[in-house]
């Protein structure tokens, strides 16, 4: 765990920086738009070096559990697979994404085979797009690509 | 009249068959906005405000007020079964209600919400019926300093929600504070921590922050323990104990005066009010180390005083036509479309409309129950859906919930973001519940502060000067030395 609070604590002293920084750049007064993110610096000091010379209890002592190969993978791919979606969704459209996301998504999680994953996809996708975009009429993007 | 016989004669319009009907299809709509993330009370009324156009007034008010209690009843759905806190103030009911769900009792902490959301409701109601005018006045009498001592009051809850360290929970509300601070200065025009981007000056929307904390980030512990489904052992009963229904008395009374009394003030938002319950339950209990564990105290507390506050709301509301939540701001531009003008003249002018409308609120929070307490086994059944459907879905709707709330991928890639601080802060035992706290207060106490220092010329004078200002802060200062005392003194019990 002293690793981890090492890296904890010196990110700290870096927002502990940023907020200085911020602080002096927008000051102007007490109560002003500076105010906050002075006293947040001197917080962020603080507790940064709180992290660094100790002051942590009895979790010192345990060890922080990290996923193995495998969960690091499956993570990875979700969160890949998140962000690949976000990026696609404005080019292909809410429905077609979606689609794909969850068919992704579900093979990634449940080694789902990707017929039953794409059948999941499509009908999720046809129920949130009548619920979202058509009732609830949230505009959801529909597709740059398909020029609409 | 007397207030009975107004109310008698509200109630006696409140239950002709098409006010019945409207408040419980006004019901049904609302809960299920609640229950989608994202779509909060506010914009829930806003979506379904035009639904109401082709009604008469009456019936048409009934609806969106029976829409925006059940889009607050709704809320705790998700939080219980899946993690995710649909709006600000169903956040508290995760830290209990999603351990319940993971034991097997997502049927019990889900009825213990509705009963809590029913008995806190009604109350408040009563507290409407009896004591709107003048309570309205009292309200009116809270400004800025006073909001000042309040949020120092609720700031104090840091320091129980902090667990095992008193630093890392501190860390945690200090990373809430900065989010908060990110965007534009709206009294100066400055940005802040803004790094030239644009979609930064309007700030970080903390419905996306929570969906990251909460939802995306379960999702990721979830994965990293292989989980086949969120409760793997065998849904218990589905109804809470006749013990538990005892235990919960006192905890829904508590809840009902805290929600009630602060929902009367305006810009005491929900979410603070809800945390202030759960801290106020965790100290009288008398069974502390169980609340973040999946105490049922820990659902009752923060789901009655939401619906309290809900009630409280509508003092202002109604008897000032001030109203103090963004949701009931847009409630009150549906009065406005009907040429109804809200404030004491309302209920000289209009008397038959206002207290049909209160009556109708008696009746609208029973059917909230009879509609819920059916529909709890059906929603329990969802924590045994296999991990492999179920997590891309919570995915889903949480990237959905994000992107509702501005309509931006932006909230989604934020929301994508704080998912993996929020695995990495669970990693190093940083809990995560005093930064949403801390993202909500910081805003309220930076304005109150202004606002103070701006009527004595610059001088924070009047936070010492003013009685009840005075009083909140004392009152937090004095349970953040409190609470500190207990820890130190007892270190193995501990709550989280």
């Amino acid at each position: 765990m002293r690793n981890a609070d090492r890296v904890v604590g010196w990110t700290l002293l870096c927002l502990g920086a940023v907020c200085a920084i911020e602080g002096w750049r927008t000051w102007d007064g007490v109560g002003g738009t500076g105010f906050f993110p002075a006293i947040l610096a001197v917080a962020f000091g603080l507790l940064g070096a709180g992290f660094q010379f100790g002051g942590t209890v009895r979790e010192d002592e345990i060890p922080i559990l990290w996923p193995d190969r495998t969960g690091r993978r499956v993570m990875a791919q979700v969160v890949s697979a998140l962000i690949a979606y976000a990026i696609l969704m404005p080019w292909i459209g809410y429905a077609f994404s979606t689609v794909l996301f969850l068919a992704g998504v579900c093979r990634i999680i449940g080694t789902m085979r990707w017929s039953y994953g794409l059948l999941f996809g499509i009908v999720v996708s046809a129920a949130t797009h009548v619920v979202f975009k058509v009732w609830l009429n949230m505009p959801l993007p529909a597709g740059a690509w398909w020029g609409i | 009249m007397s207030t009975l016989d107004l109310l008698w004669n509200g109630l006696s319009q409140a239950v002709t068959p098409m006010n019945l009907l409207f408040a419980f299809i006004g019901s049904i709509l609302g809960t299920l906005v609640g229950v989608l993330p994202g779509i909060g009370p506010t914009s829930g009324i806003a979506i379904l405000l035009p639904l109401t156009s082709f009604l008469p007034p009456t019936p048409a008010i009934i609806m969106l007020a029976a829409i925006y209690y059940g889009a607050m009843y709704g809320g705790s759905t998700t939080s219980i079964l899946v993690n995710i806190p649909g709006e600000i103030s169903s956040v508290v009911t995760t830290l209990d209600g999603y351990q319940m769900a993971r034991q097997g009792r997502a049927g019990a902490a889900l009825a213990i919400a509705a009963i809590s959301s029913f008995v806190a409701g009604t109350l408040g109601i009563i507290g409407l019926t009896f004591f709107a005018p003048p309570l309205a006045e009292v309200a009116l009498t809270i400004g800025p300093p006073e909001y000042f001592g309040l949020v120092v009051l609720a700031l104090s809850v840091v320091v129980s929600l902090a667990g095992h360290s008193l630093l890392r929970g501190l860390t945690s509300a200090a990373l809430g504070a900065f989010v908060a601070l990110i965007g534009i200065d709206s009294t100066s025009g400055l940005k802040r921590f803004t790094l030239g981007n644009t979609e930064l000056v309007g700030g970080v929307d903390f419905i996306a922050v929570i969906i990251g904390l909460f939802a995306i980030a379960e999702v990721l512990r979830n994965l990293e323990e292989q989980t086949t489904a969120i409760c793997d052992v065998a849904l218990k009963t589905l109804m809470p104990t006749l013990k538990e229904l005892r235990e919960c008395i006192g905890t829904m009374l508590r809840a009902t005066g805290v929600g009630f009394f602060l929902g009367i003030l305006p810009g005491c938002t929900p979410g603070a009010i809800s945390f202030l319950s759960y801290d106020l339950e965790r100290r009288v209990s008398k069974n502390k180390v169980q609340f973040g564990k999946g105490a049922i105290q820990g659902v009752a507390a923060p789901e009655g005083a939401n619906n309290a506050t809900t009630s409280g709301g509508f003092v202002p509301l109604l008897a000032l036509g001030i109203p103090p939540t963004p949701a009931l701001a847009v409630l009150l531009s549906g009065f406005m479309i009907y040429g109804l003008q809200p404030g004491p003249l309302l209920f000289e002018k209009q008397p038959q409309f206002v207290w049909t409308v209160i009556a109708s609120m008696y009746v609208g929070n029973v059917m909230l129950l009879v509609l819920n307490l059916p529909l709890v086994g059906l929603w329990a059944k969802m924590t045994a859906v296999p991990y492999a459907l179920l997590g891309p879905m919570i995915l889903l709707f949480g990237f959905l919930g994000a992107f509702s709330v501005r309509n931006n991928l932006f909230d989604v890639a934020t929301a994508i973001f704080f998912g993996v601080v929020g695995y990495l802060l669970e990693k190093v035992k940083i809990p995560t519940t005093p930064m949403v706290l801390a993202l909500i207060l910081v805003p309220m106490l930076e304005s109150s502060l202004r606002q103070t220092m701006s009527m004595m010329a610059g001088s924070p004078v009047l936070l010492v000067t003013r009685p009840l200002a005075l009083g909140f802060i004392a009152a937090g200062v004095l349970l953040t030395v409190l609470t500190l005392v207990a820890r130190s003194r007892k270190p193995r019990d501990r709550g989280k």
